[in-house]
């Protein structure tokens, strides 16, 4: 009995250690594959895609940034911006503008406690791009006063935006936006 | 039993190198097909964060495309058998290359304008068990003599489905109000 015991212990002892060998063999396999996966994953992350995170914290710039302007404040305006940031629109004939013409600029509007009509963004689309991302809306801008008939007048637009992520948050490096159609006076 | 039999040797016999390393690549293939036919077989039940994102930029991604006059970017936003319907197929249901040959026929713009615009809002997703349902409210802006625009609403009622690229529209049908086969079926 000892002896066949004896000579169990053998080809456990020899299966075990192949065994072990096999398992290692997969687990090595998978840990490869996997490990491969994560590498790639992250670089993708790193330079293609955008976090619901970031999706969320965009979507934010692109309301405080209507909140601010439309209720004329300056330093709230130019703060979704980075400081070398730059604006262009019809007003600067589509050269691109500096954070200080954009805060005076701003403040003349006379301040508002809440926006009535003014910049409404929608349809943001955005595209990662190794320094940030590309942003494009469409917008409505409205505001002024009723006409005759207690009518508002509101014109479509379309906004072209880069943005990078600084540590304090997603900002805007350029914006330019185009009003209504080529050929109208405010484009 | 086995012990005395002998039959647990045949079974405890250690396996050769060769032997193990082949079946340490059937288990890792395996597993790997296995995963694969796990991810395609999969319903979707529950959207992510991310999945809502996607598909917000699919639909912003639609708009531009429209509104650019690139028929192979609008198409690229639904699957292959995909199928777009509205007021100018009587609601008929149209496949990718009439889609493709009538958006080419555009004007083709760097950024749209309010000649065409299509200004999607309101986004609902609801998740199905091939992907999801979508719908959205629209704006389509004109330019009237006076100088003024005004805004057509629309509606819009979609299908999705989360392809290997990403996100895409199975069916889209689009409602507008005004348009002349949509008022006269009630619409």
């Amino acid at each position: 009995m000892k002896f066949e015991i004896e000579k169990c212990k053998e080809p456990y002892r020899a299966a075990s250690v192949l065994a072990a060998l096999r398992y290692i063999g997969v687990a090595v396999l998978l840990l490869v594959g996997g490990g491969l996966s994560v590498s790639h994953a992250q670089q993708q992350m790193a330079v293609t895609k955008l976090t619901p995170e970031d999706y969320v914290q965009i979507y934010q710039l692109y309301s405080a940034y209507s909140d601010s302007l439309d209720t004329g404040n300056g330093p709230a305006r130019v703060a979704t911006f980075t400081p070398d940031g730059t604006f262009s629109s019809f007003i600067s004939k589509h050269v691109p503008e500096t954070m200080d013409i954009l805060l005076k600029r701003t403040n003349a509007y006379g301040q508002k406690k809440v926006p009535v009509g003014g910049h409404m963004l929608m349809n943001i689309h955005l595209t990662p791009t190794p320094e940030g991302a590309n942003g494009t809306c469409y917008a409505i801008l409205g505001g002024g006063k009723a006409d005759a008939d207690g009518h508002f007048y509101s014109s479509p637009a379309f906004y072209t935006d880069t943005l990078v992520k600084t540590t304090a948050g997603w900002r805007f490096k350029t914006r330019e936006v185009f009003i209504g159609t080529p050929g109208d006076a405010n484009y | 039993m086995n012990l005395k039999d002998g039959k647990h040797q045949s079974y405890a016999k250690p396996a050769s190198p060769a032997a193990t390393i082949r079946y340490a690549c059937i288990l890792s293939v395996l597993l790997t097909v296995g995963n694969v036919s796990f991810a395609q077989a999969k319903e979707v039940t529950k959207l992510a964060p991310a999945d809502y994102f996607e598909i917000y930029n699919l639909y912003s991604a639609y708009s531009v495309a429209l509104d650019t006059g690139n028929g192979a970017a609008r198409v690229a936003t639904f699957t292959p058998d995909g199928t777009f319907q509205s007021f100018l197929s009587k609601q008929v249901p149209e496949h990718m290359d009439i889609l493709l040959k009538r958006t080419n026929a555009y004007p083709h713009k760097k950024i749209p304008d309010a000649r065409m615009m299509h200004i999607l809002i309101n986004i609902h997703v609801t998740p199905t068990s091939e992907g999801a349902n979508g719908t959205c409210y629209a704006l389509f802006p004109r330019k009237i003599p006076s100088g003024h625009y005004i805004f057509s609403p629309g509606f819009y009622t979609d299908t999705l489905v989360k392809t290997s690229a990403g996100w895409r529209f199975k069916t889209r049908q689009v409602t507008i109000e005004g348009s002349d086969y949509d008022v006269a079926a009630g619409r």
